[in-house]
């Protein structure tokens, strides 16, 4: 057996409920690794390795107490700082929620501990999740462990790369525009957005409740689905979980007669050529394999961006109004509630957070909401409308996750609009509410991964998972990131 | 629809987001390029009547069952400021309930 | 000149739910501060929520009840604004699809019977409670009340005065607490309500609209007279000095203030109305179908005023009893039951609105809650109608009893020695003690003044404690006054 942070999930569940290795072990050896690594890349924001040794030794008190903890018996699962574990901190990596504490488990993290994982620490994200790169974090980026000069994407950039670089196995991020397919393509790992109403969101600190959705991230599609497996399903708190069953997540089976949807909106102008040859070398295998590849055209998918960032600042103004220093959070100083109120906002909120709260206020305020939010919604039911009418012809779509590989820090964190333009390809499947996932099809010539985006109708993760074993078969397999070197640290923290 | 540093201290206030005037400037040039590109929806002909679309479900209620509350302990303990029993907050100058 | 008043009202009603509109805490009032709260109802972060079914039910009954129109697929929307009771910095409500439009309430005042028509109807959730008198500066916040159901009913401004306001609160309650959807108690706060009101004034020729105020801060149904009264006289002054240039102002808000029985102004935000509605994300809309309406229907008993008249024409009863007797359900359920158990209507409805309400009141209780079983009242009437006891006797010494214990009403006529005497030997003799005792008025009534009577008839009733039987008793005078 190789090193236990090298292996994944299935095998390592596998290994504790078999005894072959315990639990401690495993975490040990993850905690091990993430504690040199994490000096180099920032991927988590919280990890207590006693409270991780914690759990691990509960699960090996149950096996040799005969019981099964589950089919992540022993597996470390990392999860994004968006999601509420009972007694630790939810910090959405905002000042403004440094100092909270929830009070309960959001429903994927009762899911975990149903199942037997090891919560493995809290990961770095974009403010509130709003971001592309984790440089909205307030308390620092995430480095593409790839290249620590280049961004691992985001806003669940943290979760990518701690997969990424072996410090987790598993992760947990949370999809509101491409937060989990983006990051998993520019750090070269699995990650999916499952169809809206899938998973429960409760105990998902919202950005857009109408688009956020939870996913996992892997290093191999079929850990993937086994995390989805275990997430997945009707949860009586969240309104919006779909009381659809669970697809079958196990498929196999060839590319023979799939119906592979290539639109053309997706290779415009903005896609890199290196991540257009990759793309296009994946989509030839995929071919070669018996998929049926076929054009079709998605004409309204170029407005994405722009119903994207009506749609979710406007949520997000709404769902952010919450933090007014009353009952948890930051609190400013104030000589009236009223002045508490904007000196708690104005302090606790990152510049990107404003931008948009200003925004989703602008979209939503007297006089402007028929112009912006009205005609959005009435856009995005076209969109969706237009994506149903593409899955009669195809049963997935394929097409590049991001326009490019992992873009430099810095390069666009002065240019909003630039930063918003790099989500024009994962946009879409949020707002028609559909399954996408990402997968490394090679890397460019700099050694950067590039992700090959599948995409399925409503509850097509049968499908898609199927599609992307197959796909995964066929394309490079995942390689590790070269070990960072000594007194690369970042000397911040 | 243009939006200049009048405009985003306005939006600011109704988002009880405190702005100062350079803040404000950096602000109005961002949401300005922003408003300028999502106007682009302008464009899209959409037919009479068209629906929106908010939600993907339909018909989710729960039964009246009550279940127990938060220990008072637990809902305080993340308050900024508290006294035992209720939320502190500052003065609130006048009362404006719906 | 001369001026019309328009009055439209704005109610609140917290729905007597078992848990809040969209979580699971009790809904409770007067539970220790801050206990009955959640995650969701504190807005905590990652919570979400989930409409109470039964809350909708029971919103459904009452636009039913008042006629509403009801939608057919219904959402809810969140209305945004910042304050520090409102957890979420939005409160969940209902914009432009609410649950029902239309219907109507009707009122009875002494000017008659009128319809105040409906705007609409829709469901939110209750915000938490501030109170603003801290010693050190501080506002507290409670948050128990935060997430309760509430309907919320705005009415047309079809009310014509301060009575008619009071009268439009009072049929509401009687129909809500016909419903049983509410306690509609506006001291405890799950009736608030928020009048609206202007006045058209004809004058020389042309008609002045005066501007529209809202009237906030009134706790009670007498108080919300008042200050349509105040505010009515407070335009009209304006107008006196000011002239048609007041219908330039803009609608304004005013406070009642109770002690001084005069509003005031409130200040106002600039921003105060753009609350941003937008369809709330995490509540999918709700379809009110054929099976859910029927539900809800079904719920709708016979209402106070069907009631009144069913009441006046079955049981022979004045207009002014039946309207009594039915403007609390459990009155009107007592008194059906009553009649059920054997006792004769109008005397059954003259006990239960003369003694029996005598002791409720004295009792803060509602009649049916006295503890007199509609059977046993049923007995006690059936003894007084038999002439097996006197209806005074009856009233003063056997329902006391009654109330108090569970004896049979005919065993305590016995053991309490009430029975009725009619025997005209024993009232004889009593009667002609009473005429020696009563020489003028005996002398009196042979001079032709009848009503003299009275006096000894009284002396005898005096002399046998009430129990001699009366028509006897005459009977027996006039005897023995004429006869000698």
């Amino acid at each position: 057996m190789s090193e236990l942070w090298q292996e994944g999930a299935a095998a390592l569940a596998a290994a504790v409920r078999g005894r072959e290795a315990s639990a401690l072990d495993v975490a040990d050896a993850h905690l091990d690794r993430a504690l040199r690594w994490n000096d180099h890349i920032e991927a988590f924001l919280h990890l207590e390795p006693e409270e991780v040794r914690r759990q691990a030794r509960e699960i090996d008190r149950r096996i040799a107490a005969g019981e099964d903890p589950g089919p992540l018996a022993g597996v470390p699962v990392a999860l994004k700082d968006n999601l509420c574990v009972r007694g630790q901190p939810a910090t959405c990596a905002s000042r403004i929620l440094e100092p909270f504490v929830p009070p309960y488990d959001a429903h994927v993290v009762e899911r975990l501990r149903a199942a037997g994982a090891v919560l493995f620490g809290k990961t770095n994200l974009d403010e509130f999740a709003m971001g592309s790169s984790t440089e909205n974090s307030a308390f620092g980026p995430t480095r593409n462990p790839f290249d620590l000069a280049r961004t691992a994407g985001g806003s669940s950039g943290g979760s990518a790369a701690a997969v990424a670089a072996g410090l987790a196995p598993l992760a947990l991020g949370s999809d509101t525009g491409g937060s989990i397919r983006q990051p998993a393509a520019l750090c070269g790992v699995v990650g999916m957005k499952p169809t809206y109403g899938l998973v429960s969101r409760y105990g998902l600190i919202a950005f857009a409740s109408s688009l956020d959705q939870i996913g996992p991230f892997a290093r191999t599609v079929d850990d993937a689905a086994l995390l989805l497996e275990t997430i997945a399903g009707r949860d009586a708190r969240d309104a919006t979980s779909a009381a659809d069953a669970v697809p079958d997540l196990r498929q196999r089976g060839d590319l023979k007669g799939l119906r592979v949807g290539v639109p053309e909106e997706c290779f415009g102008e903005g896609l890199a050529k290196d991540v257009r040859a990759l793309v296009e070398t994946a989509l030839g295998r995929l071919k070669g394999a018996g998929a049926k590849i076929v054009e079709v055209s998605l004409p309204l998918s170029v407005h994405g961006i722009a119903v994207y960032y009506i749609v979710a600042p406007s949520e997000a103004s709404s769902n952010l109004a919450r933090y007014d220093g009353v009952r948890y959070g930051l609190r400013g100083e104030g000589r009236s509630v009223e002045e508490m109120f904007s000196e708690t906002r104005g302090e606790g909120f990152g510049p990107e957070v404003k931008r948009r709260i200003l925004l989703g206020t602008f979209a939503l305020s007297s006089g402007y909401y028929e112009a912006y939010y009205g005609r959005a919604q009435k856009v995005r039911a076209a969109m969706r409308h237009e994506m149903e009418a593409c899955f009669r012809k195809v049963d997935v779509l394929a097409s590049p996750t991001t326009p490019t590989a992992a873009f430099a820090l810095g390069e666009k964190a002065s240019d909003p609009l630039a930063m918003y333009l790099s989500d024009v390809l994962t946009v879409t499947a949020n707002l028609c509410g559909v399954p996408a996932l990402s997968l490394s099809c090679g890397r460019t010539a700099e050694g950067l991964p590039v992700g090959l985006q599948l995409t399925a109708p409503r509850f097509g993760e049968g499908t898609l998972f199927r599609a992307a074993r197959a796909a995964e078969a066929l394309l490079p397999p995942f390689s590790w990131p070269p070990a960072p070197a000594a007194g690369a640290e970042r000397r911040t923290r | 629809m243009a939006i200049d540093p009048a405009e985003v201290l306005r939006i600011a206030r109704l988002a009880r987001l405190k702005v100062d005037p350079d803040e404000a400037r950096r602000l109005a040039k961002d949401l300005d390029r922003i408003v300028h590109h999502i106007d682009s929806l302008r464009s899209v002909k959409l037919p009479e009547g068209a629906e929106s679309l908010t939600y993907f479900g339909r018909d989710v209620h729960r039964a009246d069952d009550a279940r127990d509350c938060l220990a008072r302990e637990d809902a305080l303990r993340n308050a900024p400021m508290q006294d035992g029993e209720f939320f502190l907050v500052p003065k609130i100058v006048d009362k404006e309930e719906s | 000149m001369k001026h019309t008043v328009l009055v439209g009202m704005e109610v609140h009603l917290q729905l007597r739910t078992r848990s809040k509109m969209f979580c699971g805490c009790p809904v409770r009032f007067g539970a220790p501060v801050n206990t009955l709260v959640c995650p969701v109802c504190l807005g905590m972060p990652g919570s979400l929520p989930v409409p109470n079914r039964e809350a909708i039910t029971m919103a459904l009954s009452l636009a039913a009840a008042m006629g509403c129109e009801i939608t057919g697929l219904t959402k809810f929307d969140r209305k945004n604004y910042f304050y520090p009771d409102l957890p979420k910095g939005y409160q969940i409500s209902q914009y432009d699809r609410p649950l029902a439009t239309g219907g109507g309430v009707e009122v009875v005042t002494e000017a008659g019977t009128k319809t105040v028509r409906l705007r609409r109807l829709h469901i939110e959730e209750d915000v938490g409670k501030s109170l603003h008198d801290d010693a050190r500066g501080l506002s507290r916040v409670d948050f128990n009340r935060a997430g309760t159901p509430l309907v919320e009913i705005v009415s047309e401004p079809d009310i014509a005065s301060p009575e008619e306001a009071r009268a439009y609160l009072n049929a509401l309650r009687a129909l809500v607490q016909y419903l049983d959807v509410s306690d509609a108690n506006m001291q405890e706060g799950n009736l608030r309500c928020e009048p609206n009101v202007n006045l058209h004034i004809e004058d020389k020729g042309s008609v002045v609209k005066t501007p529209i105020i809202e009237v906030k801060n009134l706790n009670s149904v007498r108080n919300v007279e008042r200050a349509l009264k105040f505010e009515i006289d407070r335009q009209l002054a304006e107008y006196r000095e000011h002239g048609a240039a007041v219908a330039a102002r803009p609608r304004a808000t005013r406070g009642y203030d109770d002690q001084r029985d005069q509003t005031f102004v409130m200040r106002e935000k600039e921003e105060a109305h753009d609350y941003r509605y937008f369809p709330e994300p995490d509540i999918p809309p709700l379809a009110i179908d054929e099976a859910w309406r029927g539900e809800a229907t079904a719920r709708v008993p016979e209402l106070p005023a069907a009631r009144c008249r069913r009441f006046a024409g079955e049981f022979g009863l004045s207009e002014y009893d039946a309207d009594v007797l039915t403007r609390e359900r459990s009155t009107a359920d007592y008194f059906e039951k009553t009649v059920a158990a054997g006792a004769p209507a109008k005397p059954a409805a003259n006990w239960i609105l003369s003694d029996l309400a005598r002791h409720a009141n004295e009792a803060k209780k509602a009649v049916a809650d006295l503890g007199l079983a509609p059977a046993r009242l049923a007995a006690l009437v059936n003894l007084v109608e038999d002439g097996k006891v006197p209806r005074q006797a009856a009233a003063k010494d056997l329902l006391p009893r009654l109330l108090a214990g569970s004896e049979d009403p005919g065993a305590l006529v016995t053991s309490l020695g009430l029975a009725r005497i009619d025997d005209a030997g024993r009232i004889e003799e009593v009667g002609r003690r009473a005429i020696e005792a009563n020489a003028k008025a005996a002398a009196d009534y042979r001079a032709g003044r009848k009503a003299a009577l009275n006096a000894i008839k009284g002396f005898v009733m005096r002399e046998m404690k009430g129990k001699a039987a009366p028509d006897v008793v005459e009977k027996v005078l006039v005897r023995l006054l004429e006869g000698s």
